[in-house]
């Protein structure tokens, strides 16, 4: 711990679980933690574990954690020192990044000119494969936006269409036949104007039962650039993850090795500074870049579970100025860790979003297991924000072990008044492809019906009947209006 | 008459009979004899038939939630008069419902609209997801009680037709 | 606590083996008349209530009543010995029930035997349905579906003082005491059967299906040439926003018998008269020997202590005067905790007996002490040492008592119940709040054997006036017939037929009967103990 940091109090800007988990780290360090909120949140472990909140307003709950001059208003009369964007929301935004550095307060993240070279898909790809790193076939709109439909048929199927201004596997389309590649590049543009505010599309050779493979990196302004391993996160659904590894074990050494040079050189070659991700496609024993996201990531705890590291003190001493302690020799790799995003979703209704109250929420405890939670009992969860409600993380020796802790750990978790996805998780994990780490990011849609609740075995029907029955007012005051000897006689006839 | 459970769209007869000290469940043909004990918070203990387990409950007899075994059930108790009242209640083909939460993207009519069967009267986003919401038959446009921006849950009342005037 | 009964019974006795057998079997022969007359219809006949959307009655009935709670049904045998047998259970559902936690009387016409027309004793039966509510001030459902009264047999049901008038009659005097009575109204009531949901409280009338009009489409129009539908002129629609006959419309008869059970907890849990009360026990004998107990022969005597020791509480049972007129068993016991006085016969009342029995009447009546019946008796002592001693005079003391006694009396017509003894013992006239007899049971002036020989006696006589001897056939074929008649008249199922008791019951099921009529009968007050003059 240093014993002078050049700021004192750092604002998250976020909500959920991140926000309360980056503020740990924060108070951990002995520095001054404020919060975002929107009166959308009314019950939220942020809140408590805050040493102050700022409060801001928006049309919608989502606009109010947009929009970044309100919030580096507030946190400039608020005496913020640094601001922390967790991730999602602001946190890839280079102008927000830009304007916090000229309010005169310390951006925990990479430099705006990363981010910006980053966020544009188009522009990263062209910068990764001019330095010689991998990158799969592709066609670029901006290329020459007259022959970019012609020389995406060229690309042959499959492919996939992506939004130059996108991220967050959000927008992406895959095409299997070119008959109606027009029809999806049309409807892609569509979103992506509504979901970036950019209509410019990139098209990308598409590797069938691809693995989804990405490598932590942190690099201080000192000049060093470390990668943290890498995480494998192929078990997702519409490109987005539901469960992630770390380390990947179906790599081999030189794989892995590979893989996360690529992924340092990359970063290296950005003038990246502090924590973010690098994203490949693995297949058919090649790799190629996906995109680098300049921010912390959802997953991030399964690499500090197999390294020991916490990355968010690492992200605040990187932005205080420090330099990284640790050389890529120290790096550890020790066992295996799974993570599971449970959220707000049913997955009998096509994972339709769930609203309602928490009326119980009890996490699993013991020895490797941790539980980045956003929610607590009395919380609303709505339609007003994502339905990420917490992170279930399991650390073991092997593979083998996290999925059997895994499995028990969500067996504990109990969330009651809400639909969510953990019964899911418990299938998804139980499942013989996943057991056996045959694994693509085509897995979950292709086995969904496997992967379905199976209908109320009777005995099962009659125990969740009774319970509600013998819980319920209504029945029990039914049963004591029955004077005692006639409840005493039952349904006696003559 | 005994109250309506209903489990994963099933649905159920069930009262509880006997003597306090001893109650039987009548469920469905089935008389068993089952007791609960809440223990601390949501956790309580269920016996049924002389098998005891563990369980979690929360929530009020509109919508009970049960954990059992890792999987979580929602079980609506239901009064016979609210339910067969409500299935002779003609209200069923008037009501345009979101089938999930979101937010309204568009909102093509207005009140006093004429529209027919399959026209569009709502368009809503829901985790990125567009959905159009159609009229159940055609009618006139009575109310409308969403508006562009603003969000709901699963189940709201979006659009209320009234039917179509005799001429 | 009482003491228990000592018992005596050897139940590896050939006698108790072949009393057994026989009462079982007269059990299962009740059983099964039960059966028959509640549930089997001609098939046309439930199909017809399929069509018309109806559920047939016990399914009504099912719905009304809370899950899990005993119906104690009344004279479900009513008619069996009538209109040769087409009118089962009189087309009539009686008894009490529990509905939302309420004792209630429920009366339900059964639209599946002639579409629920009454017939003579169809308006027995309701009326003394009625009579019981208003003695025991218990609320009165309706459930309404009937065709109306049955013309052919109109003058045994319309005219006199106790026939359907009387309905109307009583519904009012209920209404006047402040008893509710709620009415569904599930299928026509027509002309009289109109008054039936006016009377009440309230009434529910089912869309579609329930109709109230004082004349139905044809008869309007035969006496006025108004043509109009059974809707619009007593539909639920029309009663239930024009006329204010119908206080509520149902969709479906679930609806409407949901809707019935709030409107039944909608009121206000009656006062009980407090009696002496403990926590329950079960007959330490089995009740089940009982059937071994009662003789095969209607002439054998045998310790109705017995009896009592497998229907009471513990079989506990505290013995008045237990050397002094032992032909009457008196004492105090407990049935579902309540405290009673039983009467049982042990042979013939003698003035003894009769003096017992009086002074003990008067003893519970003081004490607020129920009073049960256990009948087995032949009838008085005659003869004319008795007669010197006064025997009638002890009998009519006996009938003062049981007249004049105001706490509620359960009357169980064991056995034989024959002559003034009846009387004595509570029989019909003497307004127990309910009476039951048990199939192996006989109720006459005299035995059968008895009156046979006495109208061939007379016969004999007759003939002999003229000079005339008979041959031993000749006498048979004269008495034979008469014997064989009175049998009829004397069963117990010809009893419950015309309504003499409120009817059969297996033996086993009396404490239940019981337990359950003590429970009703407290829904009224006890009245002031008073009793005429006693001819000393």
């Amino acid at each position: 711990m240093t014993a002078i940091w050049p700021f004192e109090t750092v604002l998250v800007a976020n909500r959920g679980e991140i926000a309360a988990r980056v503020l740990r780290s924060v108070k951990a360090l002995g520095l001054h933690g404020l919060v975002l909120h929107h009166k959308a949140d009314h019950a939220a472990p942020a809140l408590a574990l805050a040493d102050g909140i700022i409060e801001i307003e928006g049309a919608t709950p989502v606009a109010a954690f947009l929009d970044g001059t309100q919030i580096i208003e507030k946190a400039r009369t608020a005496g913020v020192g640094a601001i922390h964007p967790g991730y999602g929301f602001l946190s890839e935004n280079a102008n927000f990044c830009a304007a916090v550095a000229q309010a005169g307060m310390v951006f925990v993240g990479p430099s705006a000119q990363a981010m910006a070279l980053m966020g544009d898909k188009v522009r990263a790809r062209a910068f990764v494969a001019a330095r010689g790193f991998p990158v799969a076939p592709s066609a670029i709109e901006d290329d020459d936006p007259e022959t970019f439909a012609d020389r995406a048929r060229v690309l042959g199927v499959p492919l996939l269409i992506k939004p130059a201004a996108g991220g967050g596997g959000k927008g992406m389309r895959i095409v299997r036949d070119l008959a109606v590649l027009d029809a999806e590049l049309a409807q892609a543009r569509r979103e992506g104007l509504r979901y970036f505010g950019d209509g410019r599309l990139y098209v990308e050779r598409y590797v069938e039962r691809p693995r989804h493979i990405e490598v932590q990196i942190l690099a201080d302004h000192h000049g060093t650039t470390l990668h943290l391993h890498e995480r494998e996160c192929s078990l997702q659904r519409r490109f987005q993850k539901i469960v992630e590894e770390a380390p990947a074990t179906t790599l081999t050494v030189q794989q892995r090795k590979a893989i996360c040079e690529a992924a340092v050189g990359i970063a290296a070659a950005a003038c990246y500074r502090n924590a973010g991700t690098v994203e490949f496609i693995f297949g058919d024993g090649v790799f190629y870049f996906l995109e680098m996201n300049t921010r912390l990531q959802v997953e991030h705890p399964v690499t500090e579970a197999i390294t020991g590291l916490d990355l968010v003190a690492e992200q605040l001493r990187i932005a205080a100025g420090e330099k990284l302690r640790l050389s890529q020799a120290d790096i550890r790799l020790d066992g295996h860790a799974i993570e599971m995003r449970i959220c707000a979703e049913d997955a009998a209704a096509g994972f339709a979003p769930c609203t309602g109250q928490v009326l119980a929420w009890h996490t699993a405890v013991g020895a490797g297991i941790r539980t980045d939670a956003g929610i607590m009992q009395g919380a609303r969860i709505t339609a007003a924000f994502d339905p990420l409600l917490a992170k279930l993380i399991v650390h073991a020796p092997d593979r083998t072990q996290a999925l059997a802790l895994a499995r028990t750990a969500l067996r504990e978790t109990v969330l009651l008044g809400c639909g969510s996805n953990i019964g899911f998780l418990g299938r998804l994990l139980a499942h013989p492809l996943v057991l056996a780490a045959e694994l693509h990011t085509g897995l979950v849609e292709a086995e969904l019906a496997a992967l379905q609740r199976p209908t109320l075995p009777p005995q099962t029907a009659q125990a969740v009947l009774a319970a509600a029955a013998l819980a319920s007012q209504a029945l029990l005051q039914a049963a004591e209006a029955v004077p005692p000897m006639h409840a005493a006689m039952g349904a006696w006839r003559n | 008459m005994r109250h309506i459970l209903r489990v994963e769209g099933q649905t159920h007869h069930v009262a509880l009979a006997g003597p306090a000290s001893a109650r039987t469940l009548l469920l469905d043909e089935s008389y068993i004899a089952a007791s609960l004990t809440q223990r601390v918070g949501s956790e309580a203990s269920l016996t049924i038939n002389g098998r005891c387990m563990v369980i979690h409950l929360a929530g009020t007899d509109d919508c009970r939630f049960i954990w059992l075994d890792g999987e979580v059930y929602e079980v609506a108790v239901l009064e016979p008069l609210t339910v067969h009242a409500r299935a002779a209640s003609a209200a069923g083909g008037l009501e345009a419902r979101a089938p999930m939460p979101g937010n309204v993207v568009a909102l093509p009519v207005s009140v006093g609209d004429t529209v027919l069967a399959g026209a569009t009267l709502v368009i809503i986003e829901s985790m990125k997801l567009e959905v159009v919401i159609k009229a159940p038959q055609t009618g006139r446009v009575a109310e409308i009680r969403c508006a562009v921006g603003r969000s709901f849950d699963k189940d709201a009342v979006l659009v209320l037709l009234a039917p179509e005037m005799e001429s | 606590m009482l003491r228990r009964i000592d018992s005596r019974l050897d139940t590896a006795s050939a006698s108790y083996q072949e009393n057994y057998a026989h009462n079982q079997a007269l059990a299962a022969e009740l059983s099964a008349r039960q059966r028959e007359a509640r549930h089997v219809r001609p098939q046309r006949d439930l199909d017809r209530l399929s069509r018309q959307g109806k559920l047939f009655v016990r399914d009504r009935l099912a719905q009304l009543l809370d899950p899990g709670t005993p119906f104690l049904e009344l004279s479900t045998l009513a008619a069996n010995d009538a209109y040769d047998g087409g009118a089962p259970c009189a087309g009539q559902v009686s008894g009490i029930g529990i509905i939302a936690g309420h004792e209630v009387m429920i009366h339900a016409d059964d639209a599946s035997v002639k579409g629920g027309a009454w017939y003579p004793l169809s308006v027995k039966k309701i009326v003394r349905a009625l009579d019981i509510a208003i003695e025991n001030r218990l609320p009165v459902v309706h459930l309404c579906d009937s065709a109306g009264g049955f013309l052919p047999l109109q003058a045994e049901l319309f005219p006199d003082r106790m026939h359907a008038g009387r309905i109307f009659r009583n519904q009012s005097i209920l209404s006047r005491m402040g008893v509710p009575q709620l009415a569904v109204v599930l299928g026509h009531c027509t002309a009289g059967g109109a008054y039936i949901p006016a009377l009440s409280d309230y009434n529910i009338i089912v869309a579609g299906t329930g109709a109230i009009f004082l004349g139905g489409p044809p008869l309007v129009k035969a006496a006025t040439g108004e043509e109009v539908g059974v809707e619009e002129l007593g539909g639920a629609a029309m009663h239930s926003s024009v006329s204010g006959t119908a206080d509520y419309a149902a969709a479906s008869e679930l609806h409407a018998l949901a809707l019935a059970r709030e409107i039944v907890a909608t009121w206000p849990m009656p006062g009980k008269t407090t009696v002496d009360h403990a926590e329950p026990e079960p007959p330490f004998y089995d009740p089940d020997e009982i059937y071994g107990i009662i003789p095969k022969d209607p002439r054998v005597q045998f310790d109705m202590r017995e009896v009592i020791a497998r229907m009471v509480d513990g079989s506990r049972f505290h013995e008045y005067q237990p050397d002094y007129g032992t032909t009457l068993i008196c004492g105090y016991a407990r049935i579902w905790g309540y405290r009673v006085g039983v009467l049982a016969n042990n042979g013939v009342l003698f003035n003894d007996s009769a003096l017992k029995g009086a002074h003990f009447i008067q003893l519970c009546d003081k004490a607020r002490v129920p009073l049960v019946f256990l009948q087995n008796i032949t009838g008085f002592m005659v003869g004319r040492e008795y007669e010197r001693r006064g025997i009638t005079k002890d009998g009519a003391k006996m009938i003062m008592a049981v007249a004049g006694a105001a706490v509620p009396k359960f009357t169980v017509v064991c056995n034989s119940s024959f002559g003034a003894g009846t009387y004595g013992m509570a029989g019909r006239a003497f307004d127990s709040r309910f009476m039951f007899s048990w199939p192996n049971s006989q109720v006459g002036v005299m035995g059968a054997e008895q009156a046979a020989n006495v109208l061939a006696e007379v016969k004999l006589r007759q003939l002999a006036r003229e000079g005339l001897t008979l041959s031993d056939e000749a006498v048979a074929a004269i008495r034979d017939p008469v014997l064989a008649e009175y049998r009829r008249q004397c069963s117990a199922w010809h009893a419950t037929s015309e309504l003499w008791d409120d009817g059969v019951l297996d033996p086993t099921d009396t404490r239940n009967a019981l337990g359950m009529g003590l429970s009703a009968a407290l829904n009224a007050p006890i009245g002031d103990s008073r009793f005429g003059v006693f001819r000393l």
